[in-house]
């Protein structure tokens, strides 16, 4: 009887821990530069500590960039000339990138998922470290480039059945939102600063994404 | 007065007509032969261009067959780099060792009191080598008006010094390159250049070799290319001898294929 009064303690124990864990708000941990929070209408510059929450817009002004904590589940870096809308911040996190780059860190925890959307992209996840950013316009709409650093992401088109696995230390191209390309290494991957932690070092991340595009004057081989 | 400037005019041709008649003939030759030849060749090359950076690395080794002379066999050894010294201009310099090239002075013409187009020829230069040094500087631009976007122009500005007999030459090669791209990678590469080749120190002919000079490059991996080239290479060599001027249209249709290795290290 006893034995089961502690079994019972503890689950009520752990379930109430992580329910509150879990529900933790979304804070900001980090900021450098210019960085703003569209909440309710309303355009207010970002705060250390700061909560931010479901449909709050945070953008980013050129040289700046934000980091923020989404409870004990994530955390998202976003790159500067970047803006993110927090989509829903409940069991499923999912954000969506309007323009920039976004680096996601985010914890496993069995059973909940993390998307990141584009307009015309979602990249779901369960636990993993990967880089969504726009790309160049070469055709109607941006490509949208994702990188994976750590873990597996899954790549869907919305409206389409397009459907890929990205493995760590692989990239894709979303080509102009509507063709995923085959996932593979990429070079230019290994200059992305995935580092969150301002206290281990820089976190700004100043990778030019037009090197990931062939530079056609570098066709020079006689 | 008019007596003084008839005399002065008079004086003038007496002096400088015979003078400039004098210049003027010294200048014609005596006679002059012209010859030609032809000759379907073969080309053959193998190349590493890696990238590190800003800088490239490059490799080749050569070899051209001439069709006529199976045993005239040009190859050479280059090695060196070209660095990216702005996104539109890369700067080389390069070391070649070369045999078997023919120059001006490997024509032979023989001195005869009556020259017959047969009294000439070509020394053998088999087994000769000699050592070169190139300098190079390739501006390219993006010509994003062009039909079907992914052109790009370039002028290839090439010099080169023989160590061997002191031969200096430039090279400039203006040309247009079409991109095939699919997913935003180099699929085939299509160009057309057309080298002219000049002579800075010897010879009577300054522009002595040029000729429309195609490609096609396949990037088979990131790594790996292969090529085809086809080139219509006019080239003249002319010298004074024997109070004459001696002139032999070279020309050659080149035929070529090459494989390129582009390894990447770092980034």
């Amino acid at each position: 009887m006893t034995r089961h009064l502690r079994r019972a303690f503890l689950a009520t124990f752990f379930l109430a821990f992580s329910i509150g864990f879990l529900s933790a708000g979304t804070t900001v941990s980090w900021i450098e530069g210019d960085v703003t929070v569209l909440h309710n209408g309303i355009i207010t510059p970002a705060e250390i500590e700061g909560e931010v929450f479901v449909g709050d817009r945070i953008t980013t002004g050129p040289d700046s960039l934000v980091i923020l904590e989404i409870g004990s589940r994530g955390i998202l870096k976003l790159r500067a000339d970047s803006s993110l809308v927090l989509e829903n911040l409940d069991e499923d996190i999912s954000v969506k990138l309007l323009w920039g780059g976004v680096f996601s860190k985010i914890r496993r925890l069995i059973g909940r998922g993390y998307n990141v959307r584009t307009p015309n992209v979602v990249a779901a996840v369960r636990g993993t470290e990967f880089f969504v950013a726009y790309g160049r316009t070469v055709e109607a709409e941006a490509d949208v480039w994702l990188c994976v650093n750590e873990g597996t992401v899954e790549v869907a088109l919305e409206n389409a059945d397009d459907k890929v696995l990205v493995k760590e230390g692989e990239g894709i191209n979303i080509l102009a939102a509507s063709h995923i390309t085959d996932p593979k290494y990429y070079p230019w991957t290994e200059n992305l600063n995935w580092n969150t932690d301002p206290s281990s070092g820089t976190v700004v991340d100043s990778t030019d994404l037009d090197a990931a595009y062939t530079d056609l004057r570098a066709f020079d081989y006689d | 007065m008019t007596d003084f400037l008839n005399r002065l005019r008079s004086r003038i041709s007496f002096f400088f007509v015979p003078v400039a008649v004098l210049m003027v003939c010294s200048a014609i030759p005596a006679f002059s032969w012209e010859y030609s030849e032809f000759s379907i060749d073969t080309d053959f090359r193998m190349a590493m261009m890696a990238t590190a950076g800003r800088w490239n690395p490059f490799f080749e080794a050569r070899g051209t067959y001439h069709g006529d002379e199976p045993a005239f066999f040009y190859n050479n050894l280059t090695a060196g780099t070209y660095i990216k010294v702005a996104p539109w201009l890369k700067l080389g310099v390069f070391y070649r060792f070369q045999g078997s090239a023919r120059h001006l002075e490997d024509w032979v013409v023989v001195d005869n009191a009556s020259p017959t187009p047969d009294e000439q020829y070509w020394n053998d230069s088999s087994g000769r080598y000699e050592h070169l040094v190139l300098a190079d500087a390739t501006p390219r631009f993006l010509l994003p008006w062009m039909p079907g976007g992914n052109w790009v122009g370039a002028v290839k500005v090439r010099y080169s010094f023989n160590f061997r007999n002191g031969g200096q030459t430039l090279l400039l090669r203006p040309g247009v390159t079409w991109v095939m791209m699919r997913e935003r990678e180099p699929v085939l590469n299509l160009s057309l250049q057309y080298p002219l080749y000049f002579a800075l120190n010897f010879g009577e002919a300054p522009l002595y070799g040029y000729g429309p000079y195609m490609t096609a490059l396949w990037h088979l991996k990131e790594w790996l290319k292969l090529e085809g080239t086809v080139q219509y290479l006019n080239k003249t060599y002319a010298k004074w001898e024997h109070g004459g001027l001696w002139t032999l249209h070279s020309r050659h249709l080149v035929v070529g294929i090459g494989i390129v290795f582009t390894p990447v290290f770092g980034f």
